[in-house]
């Protein structure tokens, strides 16, 4: 069980690494990401000014920011395989779980990076109130988590279907907006000043929310891939 | 046929009860009455939904198409008993608090389960091949269900709310006089019996279009 | 061991126009099965529902190796294809292409095995440019090594002679001679010489497909 357990892994982490070759030396993608998060935060931050601003606004900018950035990362990884016709190769070389686990670990790599990139820039720029930068990245992380279990196999749905951009859309959204208040809110709590002890069960709930969406994708993943 | 005249004089007693019977005039006073027909609506929807995943389940298992169409028509009425819970919902809140919609988390996130069950059928609609559309639609029906215990019982509970206290609360007490308890019983039971029976009535005819368009498709 | 591919009363039909009609084949060991028929008769249909990809309507595929039947979730072990339909990474180089297919199907000595596709293939020079900067003739020569990278049992080939000079058709029939000793082939192609020279038998589809021998 183990050693199935660490195979899968490791092909899993040949398709994540492959989707990374990939969003590397396409670059399109990344450079997008950066340039939106450094244009959006030194905007907010030119805007708001010396000005203080309550803890919960700072919070719900910071989260709009990475949700809008995010939408770069998203969708790409299914659709990309159908529209460059690459998706039957990778069905005849390894099993979807594999694939599963590797697109999961591609997308949430960048999501991490993204969330880390847009938190370094907000404290740069914007300098919130509270000073917890690990217990705000913490969050962030968790968030991500649950993000990229969500929107793995939603993306993997979409690709299936005529239109599959504006439908992921439709699909995901729904699915990540408690995510995103959770997480929006536990981000207002430490801008408040508070401890680990203080949003511990909040990141625990995050992280439930994960195993839950990663597990029961785990299980469906075989009936979305396969024609 | 019996059952359903039991059924229809049971609503018609439910619906007189709501409106005739005098209702204790302490808390919400005469605003109860909506409770009524609130919460039944909003079990039901939820209800609806379960019946959606189980019949989503058993579709993956088997492939058998009468599964896809039980899920689909439960996931309608679903969609349509949570949209009429909200209605009124948002009429209870214009005669509480002022307005029809202030964003409490309970309204927001009935919203969003309406939401994810509107993209299930945004996605059946942008898949053309049956078997392929059925297949995803479970799929999504299973993993929207997940989302149904936080949106509804988990997430409202964690923040600071205007509805009024959930009748299944923390601390596991029944907080509703015993004859508003009773009729809310009742018309449980009637909402519960209509659902069985639009179900019922929906998937034979979901059938017998099925069955039709394969004969006009064979030349039958 | 004894292998070959059952295909029972399959069936496909797409927006209710059937395309396959109860179709049954047997391909056996060492055989090379042709299919062949015109544009729009269903060639490539059959060829991705006898490789999974595509569900038929009625009817199943069964991949058989030493009397038991191999299961779903892993026949990516035991066949190869290649199609015009089925594309490599756009940005990963051709040695990077055929690494990363060589490792996901577990392939053992996997550096050893790409050396000698790339040999075969005489690929070694384009071993660094990234597939989409390639021609059509050499990604179509990329595509059957890797294919081939894991030594499939069951070999199925789209037009493989699309976009492929003399010298490419020559490695395509190589191809055949050495599979055909250890496996089976399934060919769909236009070509009516390749038809009757390579073919141990032929399915021939017609639109509104009545297959025939």
């Amino acid at each position: 069980m183990a050693a199935r357990l660490f195979a899968s892994i490791r092909l899993a982490s040949l398709v994540a690494k492959k989707d990374l070759i990939e969003e590397l030396r396409t670059g399109y993608t990344l450079l997008t990401i950066f340039l939106f998060v450094v244009a959006a935060v030194a905007m907010t931050s030119f805007v708001i000014g010396p000005v203080l601003i309550p803890a919960e606004l700072h919070a719900v900018l910071l989260w709009i920011i990475i949700f809008f950035a995010s939408q770069f990362i998203f969708n790409r990884s299914f659709v990309k395989e159908e529209e460059q016709g690459t998706a039957s190769a990778l069905k005849l070389s390894t099993a979807p779980l594999n694939v599963y686990l590797g697109k999961l670990l591609s997308n949430l790599t960048l999501l991490s990076g993204l969330v880390l990139l847009t938190l370094f820039c907000y404290y740069f720029f914007v300098a919130p109130p509270g000073g917890g930068f690990l217990l705000v990245a913490a969050i962030a992380i968790a968030a991500s988590t649950c993000l990229a279990g969500a929107s793995t196999i939603l993306s993997a749905l979409a690709a299936k279907a005529d239109a599959g951009n504006a439908l992921f859309v439709a699909l995901v959204f729904p699915v990540i907006l408690p995510i995103l208040f959770t997480a929006a809110k536990l981000t207002e709590v430490v801008f408040r000043g508070a401890i680990f002890q203080e949003i511990i069960s909040g990141l625990l709930f995050l992280i439930s929310i994960a195993v839950v969406l990663i597990t029961l994708s785990v299980l469906l993943f075989d009936y979305v891939w396969r024609d | 046929m019996l059952l359903k005249v039991i059924l229809g004089v049971w609503v018609l007693a439910v619906i007189y009860t709501a409106f005739y019977l005098p209702i204790p005039q302490t808390g919400l006073g005469d605003l109860a009455r909506i409770i009524i027909f609130h919460v039944p609506l909003a079990w039901v929807g939820v209800i609806s939904y379960l019946v959606s995943m189980i019949n989503s389940i058993r579709y993956l298992r088997k492939e058998d198409r009468f599964y896809d169409i039980k899920a689909r028509c439960s996931a309608e009425l679903g969609l349509l008993f949570t949209m009429l819970a909200t209605i009124t919902g948002a009429i209870f809140a214009r005669s509480t608090w002022g307005m029809f919609w202030n964003w409490d988390p309970r309204q927001t996130t009935v919203l969003i389960l309406l939401l994810v069950y509107g993209a299930y059928f945004a996605l059946r609609s942008a898949l053309p091949d049956e078997k392929v559309q059925a297949r995803l639609a479970s799929v999504y029906s299973i993993f929207a269900f997940v989302t149904v215990p936080f949106l509804v019982f988990i997430i409202p509970r964690l923040y600071h709310t205007l509805h009024p206290d959930p009748i299944l609360n923390v601390s596991l007490q029944l907080r509703i006089d015993s004859f508003l308890l009773l009729t809310l019983i009742a018309s449980l039971v009637a909402f519960s019996g209509l659902f069985a029976w639009i179900y019922n009535l929906q998937v034979r005819l979901m059938v017998l279009n099925d069955v039709n368009r394969q004969e006009i498709l064979r030349g039958d | 061991m004894d292998s070959y591919i059952e295909i029972k009363a399959l069936s496909k039909s797409f927006d209710n126009k059937p395309v396959i009609v109860d179709l049954n084949w047997r391909i056996d060991q060492g055989k090379c099965c042709m299919v062949a028929g015109p544009n729009g008769s269903g060639k490539s249909t059959l060829l991705k529902m006898i490789c999974g990809l595509l569900q038929p309507k009625e009817g199943r595929v069964d991949f058989i190796l030493a009397g038991k039947k191999i299961k779903p979730h892993v026949l990516f072990r035991y066949v190869g294809l290649t199609s015009p339909d089925l594309n490599l990474y756009g940005k990963l180089t051709v040695f990077e292409n055929l690494v990363l297919f060589a490792r996901l199907r577990d392939v053992q000595n996997w550096k050893k095995k790409i050396t000698e596709l790339l040999d075969f293939f005489e690929l070694e020079k384009f071993a660094f440019q990234q597939f989409s900067c390639l021609s059509t003739g050499i990604k179509q020569r990329l595509k059957l090594a890797s294919a081939l990278v894991h030594e499939p049992l069951f070999l199925v080939l789209d037009e493989p002679g699309a976009g492929l000079d003399h010298t490419g058709k020559l490695m395509i029939y190589k191809v055949l001679d050495q599979q055909l000793k250890k496996g089976l082939a399934v060919m769909a192609t236009n070509d009516e010489e390749e038809v009757k020279k390579y073919g141990s038998e032929t399915i021939r589809l017609n639109p509104f497909s009545q297959p025939g021998g």
